[in-house]
């Protein structure tokens, strides 16, 4: 069962204390913890397979290969891709970026257009505004309700008269932990498609972790993510392109050197046909891409409709649990857009201590054992837009369960002793 | 497992190999290259009158034994063979030819190395 001391106890950090107190770990959305399974299949690879792959004929580089490429499509499974279109990177940061130079480079003319909201995090924000200064491009910006979620209306608008080339949403907010509709979201998009297509680009570092993901249903044309939100080592990222826009040559390389060529003269390059090795330039981080891999094995085995399960009834949990309590503010969607829906809000709870700063709730929490983030969680045109100088948020994982959110609410309640005296 | 490669048959054919060298009067020509070592290989093709079937091949190269030997029995196998039917074949296949059970993934390049120019070729006339 999801957030059981049976999960807690694969978990090996779980068990120490921090300040004396035992650890209630509740910072997945910044990284998650790893299993034992996952430390042993990355430190199995070291201990027995290590060698470079790829372009060795010993048996060592043989085995890393094989254990590389099964790897490799293994985590394209997971997520309902087809291998050739998983390009691993270290984090959905660099899938971005890859997605800026490989693609916004090569393909956007000054004074098209790039849309992306107020809610992104900074990794889907910056990235755009430093294409629009190479490129010309105008970056359009989204707003937000006062309930956390997208102004849908203004997307349709700035579809319907500016000349769009890319969309890039966050699926999942870090911040507010609003599930953005991507069905409708491409439905808008569709209505507007012109002579040259408009592509959609989503930042999943939040949805992966906590949702099933199926790239071919979801049916978008670059989807990021991180592996270290979602049990993997730190360092193991991944892309997912549409293959037709690998195939066309839509999308591009954009790190060059060993391993991505097919031929190599003094006057010119050619690129390797193979789509998965054109996208793998210089050695890649073979035993993080084998953790990945573990972790995709691990989360099959708990079933992700389960765990996205298991998270909304933690988040429910926690919005109870906090709307009792005056001093506190919920930020973000606290009920469904329809009754009879279920709440469009996964993987965190951040709020607002009336108050006490974030920082302060946070390192008294963390007197307490309770490791919560506090800040703008790299989201600060969402924050600046609605005056909040610093959030708490709590966030969760396979291993949550409701005596952290007590031992979240417990310690809260030592904030409001600490400044009363 | 790789024992099997170097059977005294393998060897023999990579040292003599079928059909080597330039075809004259030939519709296509194609050069390939393993990217994992930069081996190449060129082959010729001679077409039937409706571009359906190869009529003749010939081809030349500088590679290891897998791939020369590979080659060279394919260029045998193929004269004849329609190009929808070369175009289906798999790494089983040239398995197969060579008679080898299995194939690391790194040696693999090297056993296709000379279908995927023929492939090239066929696509490309």
């Amino acid at each position: 069962m999801l957030g059981s001391q049976m999960i807690k106890s694969q978990f090996p950090i779980l068990s120490r204390k921090v300040n004396g107190k035992p650890l209630v770990y509740l910072d997945n959305a910044a990284t998650s913890q790893k299993p034992q399974a996952i430390i042993d299949a990355i430190s199995n690879y070291y201990i027995q397979h290590n060698a470079n792959v790829h372009r060795g004929v010993h048996l060592l580089s043989d085995e890393a290969t094989r254990v590389f490429e099964e790897s490799r499509n293994s985590i394209a499974k997971f997520f309902g891709a087809d291998p050739a279109e998983l390009i691993i990177t270290r984090n959905a940061t660099e899938s971005i970026n890859g997605v800026a130079y490989g693609w916004a480079d090569k393909n956007l003319k000054a004074g098209e257009v790039i849309v992306t909201s107020l809610m992104e995090h900074h990794a889907n924000f910056v990235v755009w505004q430093e294409v629009c200064k190479r490129t010309g491009a105008r970056l359009e910006i989204i707003g937000v309700d006062e309930h956390g979620r997208l102004k849908l209306d203004e997307l349709k608008q700035k579809l319907k008269t500016l000349p769009v080339r890319l969309v890039a949403l966050v699926h999942v907010s870090n911040a507010t932990g609003t599930v953005n509709p991507i069905k409708k979201i491409k439905k808008i998009i569709a209505h507007q498609q012109k002579e040259t297509p408009i592509r959609l680009l989503i930042d999943g570092a939040q949805s992966a972790p906590h949702m099933l993901i199926n790239f071919h249903q979801l049916d978008v044309d670059f989807y990021a993510f991180s592996g270290h939100k979602m049990l993997a080592p730190m360092g193991v990222g991944g892309l997912l392109v549409k293959k037709e826009l690998l195939e066309s040559g839509e999308m591009q390389p954009w790190l060059f050197g060993g391993g991505m060529i097919f031929s190599v003269l003094p006057e010119a390059t050619e690129y390797n046909p193979d789509l998965a090795e054109r996208f793998t330039a210089g050695t890649p981080d073979v035993a993080s891409v084998v953790g990945l891999a573990a972790a995709c094995d691990y989360l099959k085995t708990l079933e992700m409709r389960k765990v996205e399960q298991h998270d909304r009834e933690l988040v429910l949990y926690a919005l109870e649990k906090l709307s009792k309590l005056p001093e506190i503010k919920v930020i973000g969607p606290t009920t469904p857009t329809q009754t009879g829906q279920s709440l469009d809000r996964l993987g965190s709870v951040a709020f607002i201590h009336q108050t006490a700063h974030a920082h302060d709730v946070s390192q008294i929490l963390d007197s307490e054992g309770v490791a919560v983030r506090s800040g703008h969680h790299c989201t600060m045109p969402l924050h600046s837009h609605f005056g909040w100088q610093a959030t708490t948020r709590a966030s969760f994982s396979v291993y949550s369960s409701k005596n952290d959110v007590d031992s979240l609410v417990k310690g809260l309640a030592k904030i409001n002793q600490v400044f009363k005296s | 497992m790789n024992d099997d490669l170097y059977r005294e048959a393998i060897i023999t054919e990579a040292r003599h190999p079928q059909n080597y060298g330039p075809l004259e009067g030939a519709d296509i020509s194609q050069s390939y290259i393993n990217p994992s070592c930069g081996d190449s290989i060129k082959v010729f093709v001679k077409l039937d009158l409706e571009k359906k079937n190869i009529l003749d091949i010939g081809w030349e190269g500088a590679g290891c034994v897998v791939s020369m030997a590979s080659m060279s029995f394919l260029s045998a196998k193929i004269k004849g063979m329609s190009l929808t039917e070369i175009n289906k074949m798999t790494t089983t296949d040239l398995k197969k030819i060579l008679g080898i059970k299995d194939i690391t993934p790194s040696r693999e390049k090297c056993m296709m190395m000379g279908l995927m120019a023929i492939k090239k070729a066929i696509k490309d006339k």
